[in-house]
């Protein structure tokens, strides 16, 4: 080996080529030439190479670039040696070479055929400019098609470089005309100052947020816009231009419009004030109603109408802690309003929040309720009156009714049988409808007390209240079953509850036909309150009675069947009127009925 | 228990009660006899003449004429001759009002008027059985 490296260049024992055979000159020196010429090629191309895709990519190579440099080297420098071998037959140097080519070759092969596998993965150039393609065209898409209008003006000469297709339907002036068009130029000439103060406010901050402007069509419609700018700027950080985005807002603007002229043209006084209770606007209707002109309104507090004197009213807390309901001052009370001119009338106040883009305002109602309170109190007067009167006349007359009756009975007695027939019958019938009437007075002047009692309300149980009424009726003992459920307390008069059930149960067991009475009761819980259900069944009524039956005086039934002056139920619906609810009768004939009563929700109820 | 008839002042100006009245005691058993006047002023009057017989009982309706029946009571048991005299209040009023200030004024009770004949009836035989044979009344 060592010898072997001695000897590279010795070319002792060789011959050269060219004494080496018959060579003939051009036989020669096509192989010298051949030979020159590839090895010049495969020298330049590892460096051309290198060149070229060092500049481009200015990152380290491969290794399969170095291997592959390496292996036309070497390639080369074999054929530069064959060419040598000619003149100088350095066949050793020659064969180390051609050791190292075989080497790097198959090292080449090694290396490339991991790369090659790898490289099958990779895309064609057509396919990644497809996928380029494609992505410019959904974000094109995306902009052209989005719903607010986008335009991008550069900072310098105002112009516009870009905007969406939507800036350009909407306005109406091709693509090309907006290009190159001054951006102040789509702004409606009254609109103008502000869009210019917004452009300067942009060119100092960067940003402009939210501003209201009026864009003009080439039609010459004019649109109302929210202006929103960002800036793009260079690698310095200066503005070099902005990326605006218009929002059509007339939808809004109209509806705003349409508020203004409701509140305008409602016949009722409104108000906008703060949540402070200052007032902002005040319609035509405050301006009629109040005496005050609107400008004396404005900046006002709403305090000077309304007085706060009402113990129940603290309007900061209504209306600033509770937006999830709006609820109405008073609450159904009439309250007391002030004129300009110092003079007072009720009113119904309402207090509606309502958010605005600028925050939280309080819409204020008020309804005039003279009239209203007027004519309540002629009702309730007339009422009063009515009621004083059956109470009176009830009264007073059973003074001569007692005279009837008592003489008429002893008439009965004394000359029973001693006058002819006809007397007995004729003094029977008076008899009758003596008792008759004085039972009916009786139960009016139960009535019209009903109707005076103004016991406040307390806490009841109706549970309590059944078993007294079944017990004062002594339902056990007639053989009557009664089943409650358990019924709820409940928030009204004890007294009348009782009176209710007893009518109830009575008829109950009045009507209950040859068995026994069998009674239910239970009671649900609505949306409305308590609905309480009183069963029997017993012989039931025609349905199509059902409106009747709570009349004065009403029976369904004749004297002779079955007694009571018919004012039982008359006497339950009077009693549950009073205490808000309503009640009905469901029925059929020989199936029993259900008489169904309901008493509204009241706080403390449990 | 007592001996004799007794004597019943009757303040009554209905005279279709005041028969009712009479009626109704004729039917019992003790023997009795009435006088009857019509309105307070002659009640008084009666009460104090001395021609008058003292009655044992009165039996005295609140709403009378001239002088009602409250003004009544008051005047006689505020005279010490007269007011020993047990006085039963009848009176169509069930008023708590009109009940609670007869018995402060000093009546021995307070019927409320029946308003049917069975109704008298039962009273007047409760007024017969009470204030005739279980209570002793004071000697005229």
């Amino acid at each position: 080996m060592p010898d072997f490296i001695d000897t590279l260049l010795d070319t002792d024992g060789f011959p050269a080529r060219w004494h080496c055979g018959n060579w003939t000159d051009p036989h020669g020196w096509v192989h010298v030439c051949s030979d020159i010429a590839i090895f010049s090629a495969y020298m330049c191309i590892p460096a051309i190479l290198t060149y070229f895709v060092f500049r481009r990519t200015r990152e380290a190579l491969s290794p399969i670039f170095w291997w592959f440099g390496a292996f036309i080297a070497f390639c080369g420098v074999g054929h530069l040696l064959e060419a040598v071998i000619f003149w100088h037959p350095v066949y050793r140097l020659a064969g180390l070479n051609k050791m190292c080519t075989a080497v790097v070759s198959w090292g080449t092969v090694l290396v490339l055929v991991p790369t090659a596998r790898q490289a099958m993965r990779w895309r064609s150039p057509a396919e990644l400019e497809d996928e380029i393609a494609k992505q410019t065209a959904l974000f094109r898409d995306l902009y052209d098609e989005a719903p607010d209008m986008y335009v991008s003006v550069d900072a310098k000469s105002g112009r516009i470089s870009q905007c969406n297709e939507t800036l350009v339907r909407r306005l109406g002036y091709g693509k090309d005309a907006l290009v190159g068009m001054r951006v102040m130029e789509l702004y409606d000439s009254t609109s103008r100052p502000e869009a210019q103060a917004a452009f300067e406010q942009f060119l100092k901050t960067g940003r402009v947020q939210n501003v209201e402007l009026v864009l003009k069509t080439k039609g010459g419609e004019k649109i109302d816009v929210s202006l929103n700018v960002a800036a793009v700027r260079d690698e310095h950080g200066r503005i070099t231009g902005s990326r605006s985005a218009l929002r059509d807002i007339t939808a809004t603007k109209r509806a705003e419009a349409l508020f203004e002229l409701a509140v305008e043209a409602s016949p009722n006084p409104m108000f906008v004030t703060s949540t402070g209770g200052t007032i902002e606007l005040a319609n035509a209707a405050c301006e009629m109603v109040f005496g005050y002109s609107r400008e004396e309104l404005v900046g006002e507090s709403i305090d000077t109408l309304i007085p706060e004197s009402l113990p129940s009213v603290d309007r900061e807390k209504q209306v600033g802690t509770d937006r999830s309901k709006a609820r109405a001052m008073g609450e159904g009370r009439a309250q007391s309003v002030t004129r300009k001119n110092g003079s007072n009338f009720p009113a119904q106040v309402e207090f509606n929040p309502i958010e605005t883009p600028d925050g939280t305002l309080v819409l204020c109602a008020v309804v005039d309720l003279t009239e209203l309170v007027s004519k309540q109190r002629d009702l309730e007067r007339s009422n009063a009156e009515l009621e004083q009167f059956a109470y009176v006349a009830s009264h007073d007359l059973q003074e001569p009714l007692r005279m009837v009756a008592s003489y008429v009975a002893l008439l009965e007695k004394r000359y029973r049988g001693r006058l002819d027939e006809g007397a007995d019958k004729y003094i029977a019938y008076a008899v009758d409808g003596a008792t008759r009437m004085q039972a009916m007075l009786r139960d009016i002047l139960e009535m019209s007390r009903l109707g005076a009692e103004d016991r406040a309300f307390e806490t009841v149980s109706l549970d309590d209240v059944l078993e007294e009424a079944s017990q004062a009726l002594a339902m056990d003992q007639s053989g009557a079953t009664v089943n409650a459920e358990a019924l709820p307390t409940v928030l009204g008069d004890r007294t009348q509850l009782a009176r209710l059930f007893q009518n109830l149960l009575s008829n109950a067991l009045k009507f209950s036909g040859d068995e026994p009475a069998r009674i239910e009761v239970s009671a649900v819980l609505t949306p409305e309150g308590w609905e309480v259900r009183v069963r029997d069944h017993g012989i039931g009524f025609d349905p199509k009675h059902g409106g009747r039956i709570f009349e004065v005086f009403q029976r369904l039934n004749g004297r002779d069947e079955y007694a009571g002056t018919g004012i039982g139920l008359a006497i339950v619906r009077k009693i549950v009127q009073h205490h808000g609810g309503r009640v009905w009768a469901e029925a059929q004939t020989g199936e029993g009925a259900m008489f169904c009563f309901t008493l509204p929700r009241r706080e403390l109820d449990s | 228990m007592n001996a004799g008839a007794i004597r019943i002042l009757l303040v009554e100006d209905n005279p279709g009660d005041v028969d009712l009245t009479r009626e109704e005691f004729a039917a019992t058993e003790t023997s009795h006899e009435f006088d009857v006047v019509t309105d307070g002023q002659q009640a008084l009057d009666f009460l104090r003449s001395p021609g008058s017989p003292r009655p044992d009982l009165v039996l005295l309706d609140l709403n009378l004429p001239k002088l009602d029946g409250k003004a009544v009571l008051r005047e006689v048991k505020s005279d010490a001759a007269l007011r020993a005299i047990p006085i039963i209040v009848l009176s169509s009023s069930k008023a708590e009002s009109d009940v609670r200030a007869v018995y402060e004024l000093g009546a021995s009770c307070y019927v409320p008027k029946p308003v049917d004949l069975e109704g008298f009836e039962r009273v007047v035989r409760a007024v017969e059985q009470f204030w005739f044979n279980v209570v002793k009344l004071p000697s005229r």
